[in-house]
């Protein structure tokens, strides 16, 4: 009904063009995204640097408002201009550049190079549409599939993502799907095209804790099989400690901290992303290992203080940390942290937590076989 | 579903028995007596008073139709309860009952006359509405605080703001009299009536401006039901991921927002189409259009009890099945309806 005509696109698949020399999968480059409100300018993303490599996996880590997924949003040119408006940076996927991009030519990246799951996976499927149609969808628009082979290869998908019965679940409507099997849905839609980069915020939030590494699981899977990139934005350390590469901690619209995943693990440098470390739940919390909120809330963005931005919040400031912007400071292996006090080897030494990884992580058995059987485990 | 829709018909009889019971005690309360309402300023003589009494089985028979007397020499007059049965009996043989005007004609025949006028009428404004309200609405959501949209918000406050009535006069002004005067006769519209046999106008000319006006309140309401429903759908979750599908905007709203915000627009225009069919009294009036609202109304202001009963009852059935078509329409919009009466999600 209403149906209009999907015609295949004519823009190319950009993720077959190679990646040009010096350069990565994905650059994103001191990428600015205010929103101008009635309120005044929101910095929602202040200046975010990363790159990402085909197979790597990124975890994007911080509290809501931090800026994480507007940052995915925006690489994805889903967010709505005005009242958005990239004030600076760039994004750079093989090359090109995502932000200058004609609304034509990005919309043959969505959902085909570039792909995106969303948290909520009980309204993000189109609730008077049957699943069939709603995967067939992409296939039919960027690879010009007909309906009957979109269809036949949803079947295949859905079977991929361990969906039992796909033949007849295909038929069916989203209502009459679980938490965990609609978000299994949401995997298989994102992958119908084989992207390049795969972006998943916060996909495990809003589901049962014992499907929650189902869907990791899942995706990592997924990503072995093909090769894509993963960013996973989480507000949860926890969640990308097993499968992320590198992990950004992002605080108030911008990164506060970049590095490897073990760096980020077993030699934090910056004050917030060690007070995230102290409030992941432990097995054993005691007097050993208490759980430490870390207090007060994130600053308005609106009005973001001046100097360090995390300074209020921050057990360990100084004057200068309240007047001067941090410099980053970065080590030989790239990893960075925003914080005046980063290079000193005593001061973090002796404050840093002793990491959940030395201690090993809140891990279920599932998850330790898994690193196992992966053979990703440090 | 077949046991859904039985369900919902034997839930008409109820209904269907209230509206018709309320009707016939209602014209027993109000004072004043039909038959010397018939006869006017004329005295009957009591032979014919009496058989007119009889006719319209005010009082009590015998089989042959003759007045029975008690030991008076009195008629007997029909007790209420017997009469109501006697008008449900005779319902279910497609018999409602003459008119006490117009010659004592029979009811069913001046509905099945003045019924096929309403419903044109009815036809003609939903399709209007249809068409103009959810295009002006979804122009209005897409163009979002453009000029189109503060236009149609406009306009529509304005048009549910005014009276049927006066909004039907300003057109018979306007398009009847302003514009003859104003093209010196060339070029004006009916203002009155459907035409006939020696009419000035082509008949579907006399259906403009009743149909256009019936349509003006409806069309204002399906524009700003459409205008915020879709707005609502538009920033539903669903359709980000539509977007992050690579979908373009014009392909998001058609293939997967409309289909969403169409549901209460469907709602609303079959709930108005019941009440089109059950005759818009004031549009009618005012463009003495023979269907069944002036046809009411006439009957309701000259007491022609007969004919408010016959029609009203005529004028339940129509609305509870319509209601029951729109209802039954759910199911092929949204998946989410089971017919057990719940929403399942």
């Amino acid at each position: 009904m209403f149906g209009l005509g999907l015609k295949k696109r004519n823009t190319q698949d950009l993720r077959n063009t190679p990646i040009p020399e010096g350069h990565h999968l994905l650059e994103v480059n001191d990428l600015k995204m205010y929103f101008h409100t009635e309120d005044g300018i929101v910095k929602a993303v202040n200046g975010v640097s990363y790159t990402l490599d085909r197979g790597e996996t990124l975890g994007v880590v911080g509290e809501s408002g931090s800026g994480k997924s507007v940052t995915s949003l925006t690489i994805m040119g889903l967010i709505p201009m005005p009242p958005g408006k990239v004030e600076g940076g760039d994004v750079l996927y093989r090359g090109k550049s995502l932000i200058s991009m004609s609304e034509e030519e990005l919309e043959g990246v969505r959902g085909n190079d570039i792909a995106m799951i969303f948290q909520d996976p009980m309204t993000s499927l189109n609730p008077v549409y049957t699943i069939g149609r709603q995967l067939s969808e992409g296939m039919r628009l960027h690879k010009g599939m007909s309906k009957k082979d979109a269809l036949a290869r949803s079947v295949e998908l859905l079977r991929m993502v361990g969906i039992p019965n796909p033949e007849q679940r295909v038929q069916e409507y989203p209502h009459e799907f679980s938490g965990g099997m609609r978000q299994r849905v949401m995997i298989a839609m994102a992958l119908a095209c084989e992207p390049d980069i795969l972006i998943a915020d916060e996909p495990t939030t809003a589901l049962d804790v014992t499907i929650q590494a189902q869907i990791i699981e899942l995706m990592e899977e997924m990503q072995q099989k093909n090769g894509n990139a993963i960013i996973m934005i989480t507000h949860d350390l926890g969640v990308v400690a097993d499968i992320a590469d590198k992990i950004m901690v992002m605080y108030a619209g911008s990164p506060v901290e970049f590095g490897s995943r073990d760096e980020i693990f077993y030699a934090p440098m910056h004050p917030y992303t060690w007070g995230l470390n102290r409030s992941i739940p432990e097995p054993e919390i005691g007097e050993k290992h208490p759980l430490t909120p870390i207090k007060g809330n994130p600053p308005s963005l609106v009005d973001l203080p001046e100097g360090c931005v995390f300074a209020p919040r921050c057990p360990y400031a100084t004057e200068k940390c309240f007047k001067e912007v941090p410099p980053t400071y970065v080590t030989e292996s790239g990893h960075y942290a925003k914080c005046h006090y980063s290079g000193n080897a005593e001061f973090v030494r002796a404050n840093a937590p002793e990491t959940s990884r030395t201690r090993k992580v809140a891990a279920t058995p599932t998850e330790d076989e898994r690193l196992k059987k992966g053979g990703r485990a440090s | 579903m077949i046991k859904y829709i039985a369900k919902r018909i034997v839930q008409f009889i109820p209904v269907f028995l209230g509206v018709t019971l309320i009707l016939f005690v209602l014209q027993n309360v109000v004072p004043g007596d039909p038959i010397k309402l018939i006869a006017g300023e004329k005295k009957l003589d009591p032979q014919t008073e009496i058989s007119l009494r009889a006719s319209y089985h005010l009082i009590e028979t015998d089989e042959n139709g003759e007045a029975i007397l008690d030991e008076n020499g009195n008629t007997i007059e029909t007790p209420l309860w017997k009469r109501y049965i006697q008008y449900i009996v005779g319902l279910l043989q497609g018999d409602l009952g003459r008119s006490y005007q117009q010659n004592g004609k029979p009811v069913a025949d001046i509905l099945a006359e003045k019924y096929p006028y309403t419903i044109r009428l009815a036809l003609l404004a939903i399709i209007i509405e249809s068409i103009i309200g959810i295009a002006a609405g979804m122009i209005s959501a897409i163009k979002r605080y453009s000029a189109w949209d503060i236009g149609v918000t406009t306009v529509t406050s304005a048009l549910v703001a005014m009276p049927a009535f006066w909004f039907g006069m300003l057109q018979q002004l306007f398009w009847g009299i302003f514009l003859k005067n104003v093209t010196d006769g060339a070029f004006y519209l009916p203002i009155s009536g459907a035409g006939g046999p020696h009419a000035e106008f082509q008949a579907w000319a006399y259906y403009l401006l009743p149909a256009f006006t019936l349509a003006a309140v409806s069309t204002a309401y399906t524009a700003r039901i459409m205008r915020s429903q879709l707005l609502e759908v538009l920033g539903q979750d669903y359709i980000r991921t539509a977007r992050a599908k690579g979908l373009s905007r014009k392909a998001v709203i058609f293939r997967h927002a409309l289909k969403n915000a169409l549901i209460p627009v469907v709602t609303y225009i079959g709930m108005d189409f019941g009440g089109m069919l059950a005759g818009a009294i004031l549009t009618e009036t005012v463009f003495n259009w023979p269907g069944v609202g002036f046809e009411t109304y006439r009957a309701i202001t000259s007491r022609d009890w007969p004919v408010v009963l016959g029609s009203v009852t005529v004028i339940v059935v129509v609305v509870m099945i319509i209601n029951l078509v729109v209802d039954v329409s759910y199911a092929f919009l949204d998946p989410r309806i089971r017919f057990d009466g719940s929403k399942s999600e």
